[in-house]
């Protein structure tokens, strides 16, 4: 294990910013804490990094307590929202600084450091300085600065959000392939659930301070434990249900489901990839919906269906019009049962 | 977790310490400056306002004897009498101060305009060609006047022909030159703030004025003048607060009838060796200064009001 | 830009002030060139006046006493005004000190220079109670100027400190440096700018400086503008008209090299990362 926190807690004030969160983090995995602004990721975040004083609770790394090391002597590193980089100092200074704090021989820093810009790409650049670096070229450095001291855990706090769309997602690639490539532990903070799902190998979802869930992306795309995660992480369709006996009754009418539910009244969640056309009312689930919407989006058609404004999604060459009645199957291993 | 506000650890800027801790260092960078300032100025400053009530020996000396004394000779009440001379000259100071502030305004405007609008590539060259008399050093500039007001050039010589003078002398010492000393002195403490204000001013907002008020003077009040007036005011400032201390202009060119306060009160510190007197001189020039700024802001107020 | 409102007036005045500015100085420099020693007819170019000045001890040595004060104090305002401007910003001090130092910091800005010195001449007479060090002379103008400049080295420094960003201290820290090393390689060298700035700042109030100086001069600490008042006061001579001219002409270089070097240092400046 390389890092745990427990009963972690911090207040600014009046506002409780982290409410007792525990957090475990496996070696080699990139963990995501994702969550709305304000949920307390990024303090999490700047606690595990040591920026930051928890009221209460203790941070762990491989096994030993770090929760009173000052953030100079813990051995993580972290790549900033703004990247942070030193203005004055050309970028292999900046990815050299790291280093030269410890007082390591110039001879093997210097080592180390064009090793490390050339696996970001960056030894073209590494006698300008920051100002003159795209915004792409910046993120790498950063990153490269922090690597380059070789740390025990690496914390990115929405390295992508300066960024545009298009790179983004280039970036995240790159970025998952690079963790994997040097197997390291990294712990990223994002609000964006795209780049979550994309580059994670665990995900933990954060609301007003808790962690609502913590899972795989499959785990939490497909088993969401509440509604916020059901409707953070992609589109769901959310259906009141009451239950009555081993029955779930929605305005969708009567559904089956994998197992019953505790509760009397609560609500199923379904994922539009859970819904599918039939020729015919099918056996379990099924439904006689009204068209309502459709929206043309190239490689396939959302449609949104009346009763319960059901979103779904189908093959593009479908010839569904607006007013149509069709039968959908809602399938049973997908809708889950969620209690809030 | 109990812990001492004192000693409470926390991280400022990535750096675990604590409180007690930042506050030594906080103290130790701030205690040279500080001190240098207290000790060479606020601490004397404050002893001058004490020095205003105490009385001169009969050889210069200071005696800690308090005294109202020195208030009632600045107000008149010398030995022999009353004889306003020495409010004469706080009022002239306050005078001068006053209408080298409003001249200085009344030019700097123009001037200002001019600049602002000529393409940017020119502009920093005319604004350098107002930075250096600005920089230029005050008693070089002034004594300057002394030359150009002598009697062999032009300037003395048509005033002589005007009869204005009597031939061959210079126009100075006078209170003419005392003006114009002051107001080339301070022009450019206006010029230079005015023109950040003008440069930033919203055409668009002048241009509409323009269709609204058919009266050029509206436009200006209305349009134009609300927006200059940070740069107004800072450098209104500039030019009243230091110009009612001025003592180099006066002393060269007002000679030794026309006297300011600032030559009052080098005197006192200087040959007449009166320092309480000069200190109680000092204290009324503050008060008169800080009335002179709330009486600027008062009309500022008004012009923002309107 | 729309057709001004009264087409002469504007430029005509503008110009004109800006004549009347240099009248006085053109002045001087013309004469300073004439081949007359009194009265001011013309007669004749000659740069006698300005070799006088080489020969001249007097000059030499105010010319002397000028820049070494200037750069003693420029120096030690310098250091200890960035030091203040550190400790201001840096540990978060109640409102009551808080206010207390900014009173401090501005009481050199605000306060007339007349009563400024006169507060001099006090501290000075009270502290030659405890040592002849401070009769007037190049100690007491040391004092005296350093008490202004380092207000105005603070002031700006501190401005420039204000728009630092926190994560760039924390992401030194994260890289395992020290506050030392922080301070050393991150901080001051991104203050450079505003530090030199001061600097500069400090150094023309120098040797401009004309009121203190008179009040906390001794005999031998005569300055250059010291001189010149006391020339005009004994009879203006062509000498001074030269001293002046070369005043003028250093002032100009001086302004164009400080606009070079700001122009740089606008240019370096990006927002940081």
């Amino acid at each position: 294990m390389t890092l745990e926190a427990y009963a972690v807690h911090k207040s600014y004030g009046n506002v409780q910013a982290l409410k007792n969160v525990d957090l475990t983090v496996q070696k080699g995995e990139l963990f995501t804490l994702l969550g709305p602004s304000g949920c307390g990721k990024t303090t999490l975040l700047r606690i595990i990094a040591g920026l930051e004083q928890a009221d209460t609770g203790s941070v762990f790394l491989n096994g030993l307590p770090i929760t009173q090391k000052p953030a100079n002597e813990r051995p993580v590193n972290t790549v900033f929202q703004s990247y942070a980089l030193f203005p004055h100092m050309t970028n292999a200074d900046n990815v050299a600084f790291g280093l030269r704090s410890q007082k390591i021989p110039e001879g093997d820093i210097r080592t180390r450091v064009n090793k490390i810009l050339e696996m970001m790409e960056l030894t073209n650049f590494k006698d300008r300085y920051p100002d003159q670096l795209s915004g792409g070229q910046r993120q790498r450095v950063a990153m490269a600065r922090a690597l380059v001291c070789e740390p025990e855990l690496l914390l990115l706090d929405e390295p992508m959000s300066a960024l545009d769309a298009k790179l983004r997602t280039q970036l995240q690639i790159q970025l998952r392939r690079l963790q994997q490539q040097l197997n390291k532990t990294f712990i990223l903070v994002t609000h964006d659930q795209d780049e979550a799902l994309t580059v994670s190998d665990r995900i933990a979802v954060m609301k007003d301070g808790e962690v609502l869930q913590h899972g795989s992306p499959r785990q939490i795309y497909d088993r969401p434990n509440c509604r916020f995660v059901a409707q953070f992480i992609g589109t769901a369709n959310i259906l009141e249900a009451e239950r009555r006996n081993d029955q779930i009754i929605t305005h969708a009418g009567r559904l089956t489901v994998p197992s019953p539910p505790q509760w009397k009244r609560g609500a199923l969640v379904i994922r539009p990839e859970g819904i599918v056309l039939r020729d015919q009312e099918p056996e379990t689930n099924g439904v006689l919906a009204t068209v309502t919407e459709t929206f043309y989006r190239g490689n396939f058609l959302d449609i949104t269906l009346d009763p319960a404004g059901l979103r779904m999604r189908c093959a593009p060459h479908n010839k569904l019009q607006v007013g149509d009645k069709v039968w959908v199957e809602l399938l049973k291993d997908a809708l889950v049962a969620i209690d809030d | 977790m109990t812990n001492e506000q004192q000693n409470d650890t926390r991280i400022w800027h990535g750096e675990l310490t604590t409180r007690s801790a930042l506050r030594r260092r906080g103290l130790l960078q701030v205690s040279p400056g500080l001190f240098w300032i207290l000790i060479f100025l606020t601490v004397p400053a404050l002893a001058l306002i004490a020095l205003s009530f105490a009385t001169r020996g009969g050889y210069g000396e200071i005696e800690w004897v308090f005294t109202l004394e020195n208030f009632s000779r600045l107000a008149g009440y010398g030995m022999f009498g009353w004889s306003p001379d020495y409010l004469i000259i706080l009022a002239r100071s306050l005078w001068v101060a006053f209408v080298t502030t409003t001249i200085c305004t009344a030019l700097a405007f123009p001037l200002a305009f001019y600049i602002a609008r000529k393409p940017k590539t020119t502009r920093y060259v005319w604004l350098t060609m107002v930075i250096i008399p600005f920089w230029t050093n005050l008693v070089i500039r002034t004594y300057a006047w002394q030359l150009v007001l002598s009697p062999d050039l032009p300037i003395a010589k048509f005033a002589a022909v005007l009869g204005l003078i009597p031939a061959g002398s210079p126009l100075y010492p006078s209170e003419f030159a005392v003006y114009l000393g002051m107001i080339s002195a301070f022009l450019p403490f206006v010029v230079l703030p005015l023109y950040s204000s003008v440069e930033k001013l919203d055409w668009s907002l002048v241009e509409a004025a323009f269709d609204l008020y058919s009266n050029r003077r509206r436009v200006f009040m209305q349009a134009i003048l609300p927006q200059t007036l940070p740069g107004l005011s800072v450098g209104a400032i500039l030019t009243f607060v230091p110009a009612m201390g001025m003592f180099l202009i006066p002393d060269f060119l007002g000679g030794a009838k026309y006297m300011l306060v600032g030559n009052l009160i080098q005197q006192q510190f200087g040959k007449s060796r009166d320092w309480p007197f000069g200190a109680a001189v000092s204290l009324a020039l503050m008060v008169l200064t800080l009335i002179g700024l709330f009486v600027f802001r008062r009309k500022g107020e008004k012009m923002e009001v309107i | 830009m729309r057709s001004q409102r009264k087409p002469l007036l504007v430029p005509a005045m503008a110009l004109g002030t800006l004549a009347f500015l240099y009248i006085p100085l053109m002045a001087v420099a013309s004469f300073s060139v004439n081949d007359s020693r009194f009265g001011l007819t013309w007669q004749g170019f000659t740069w006698k006046w300005y070799l006088e000045l080489f020969r001249n001890e007097q000059v030499l040595e105010a010319v002397g006493n000028t820049l070494f004060l200037g750069l003693v104090s420029t120096v030690i305002a310098t250091v200890v005004g960035t030091a203040l401007a550190l400790g201001l910003n840096r540990f978060p001090w109640s409102r009551k000190t808080s206010a207390f130092f900014e009173f401090n910091l501005y009481m050199p800005v605000i306060t007339p220079e007349i009563v400024f010195a006169g507060a001099l001449v006090i501290a000075f007479a009270s502290l030659r109670y405890f040592s002849s060090a401070f009769e007037p002379g190049m100690l007491n103008m040391i004092i005296g100027h350093v008490t202004f400049q380092v207000a105005f080295v603070a002031l700006v420094v501190r401005s420039r400190l204000a728009a630092f960003n926190n994560e760039i201290e924390e992401a030194s820290h994260d890289l395992y440096a020290s506050s030392w090393y922080t301070l050393r390689k991150v901080i001051l060298p991104m203050l450079t700018p505003g530090i030199v700035s001061g600097a500069m700042l400090a150094f023309t109030l120098s040797l401009d400086d004309f009121i203190i100086s008179f009040f906390t001069a001794g005999p031998t600490s005569v300055t250059l503008p010291l001189y010149i008042y006391a020339e005009v006061h004994r009879g203006i001579t062509p000498k001074i008209h030269a001293l002046s001219t070369v005043g003028l002409l250093v002032t100009i270089v001086l302004v164009i090299a400080s606009q070079k070097i700001s122009n740089s240092f606008n240019e370096k400046e990006r927002d940081d990362a």
